[in-house]
């Protein structure tokens, strides 16, 4: 399963993100998810590894893991960056 | 996913569907990925002739995209131009497209009504000229600061800032409520480069707050989740040590009220 439908299933599916909460290794490794990928997206806020604002690790690391999974080249390659709103 | 079969309005536009002129619709895709867009959202993206949206993470530029395939992202931010000028560019965008009959939805990350300029330059323009201009409510990351931090920062009253404003506008608050500054991360950066921390800027804006504060006085770096596998970030520092502090353009500092901040620790 994509890193994409991970990130819906649990956006809409409760009983899910109560599994992923008691167990997110597990949860995200059940679906398929390499040891780096489940570092990148179970790792919380660490800044260098999960902020595109504040890091490049966003775009050379983070985004290459998530495009490349869910197989979908994201058009705006060009460093956006945003602040909160 | 299920409700994403509700996609495309049964295969109509608004525009095949009403006679009246081109409208424009200003929604916000909150801060967590797809968990915040909501119903009504969801409905008004997929139902316009054209969609612009600013996305911050490739997954929800492809779920509009899903949504309604008539979507674009806003242009990128001018390189070495004041970020204004991006925003006037996006504006006419917005303004030119409803006045050619477009049914058009504005999509923006966060709130859109909360520091988006190109929504009130667009809203202020096409109602002058008698176009309809919605403005739908959304998640903000005040909205997700509220629910996260774990105690009600409006109980004594709050204020709100945009940490320019406290900056370069000598704003006066009341130092016996909690203060929200937003986009601290970003202060004094008026351009493309949101992502590199003006120092000077942030040590004028912790000399002020020290100021009114004291050196030691406790305050929070606080980032809302973007994704469900995250969890917000809330890490407590002092005034003395902010400058230094790690933040981002996401970051929003929450000063409590002087007698408030350690009460806060000692639960920590």
């Amino acid at each position: 399963m994509s890193v994409k439908k991970i990130l819906e299933e649990l956006a809409t599916n409760a009983k899910s993100q109560i599994e992923f909460e008691q167990a997110p290794e597990a949860f995200l490794s059940a679906r398929g998810l390499t040891a780096e990928e489940i570092e990148l997206i179970s790792g919380g806020q660490n800044p260098e590894a999960a902020h595109p604002s504040t890091s490049t690790s966003w775009n050379n690391t983070v985004n290459d893991v998530y495009t490349n999974t869910v197989n979908d080249v994201y058009n705006n390659t060009d460093n956006r960056v945003f602040e909160a709103n | 996913m299920r409700w994403l079969s509700h996609a495309r309005y049964r295969g109509f536009t608004l525009t095949e569907v009403t006679a009246s002129k081109g409208s424009l619709t200003i929604v916000g895709l909150g801060i967590k990925y797809m968990s915040h867009l909501t119903a009504e959202t969801r409905t008004w993206i997929e139902s316009a002739d054209q969609v612009y949206y600013v996305a911050v993470e490739p997954f929800s530029a492809d779920l509009i995209g899903e949504l309604n395939a008539a979507s674009t992202p806003f242009p990128n931010y001018l390189k070495g131009e004041p970020r204004g000028k991006t925003y006037q560019l996006w504006t006419k965008l917005l303004v030119d497209d409803v006045k050619q009959g477009k049914h058009v939805c504005a999509a923006f990350y966060g709130h859109p009504g909360m520091y988006v300029d190109t929504s009130y330059q667009a809203l202020e323009q096409l109602r002058n000229e008698g176009y309809t201009v919605r403005m739908l409510p959304a998640i903000s990351a005040e909205s997700c600061l509220f629910a996260d931090f774990g105690e009600d920062l409006s109980a004594e009253g709050f204020c709100s800032y945009e940490a320019c404003q406290i900056l370069y506008e000598e704003r006066i608050w009341d130092l016996t409520t909690n203060l929200i500054v937003w986009q601290i991360g970003s202060v004094g950066v008026g351009d493309e480069n949101i992502h590199s921390v003006d120092k000077s800027a942030l040590q004028s804006l912790c000399h002020l707050l020290i100021e009114r504060y004291g050196e030691q006085h406790q305050v929070f770096i606080y980032e809302a989740a973007q994704f469900a596998t995250q969890k917000p970030r809330i890490d407590a520092t002092t005034l003395a040590e902010l400058v230094d502090f790690p933040m981002s353009a996401k970051s929003t500092l929450v000063v409590p009220r002087k007698e408030h901040a350690k009460r806060r620790m000692q639960q920590n």
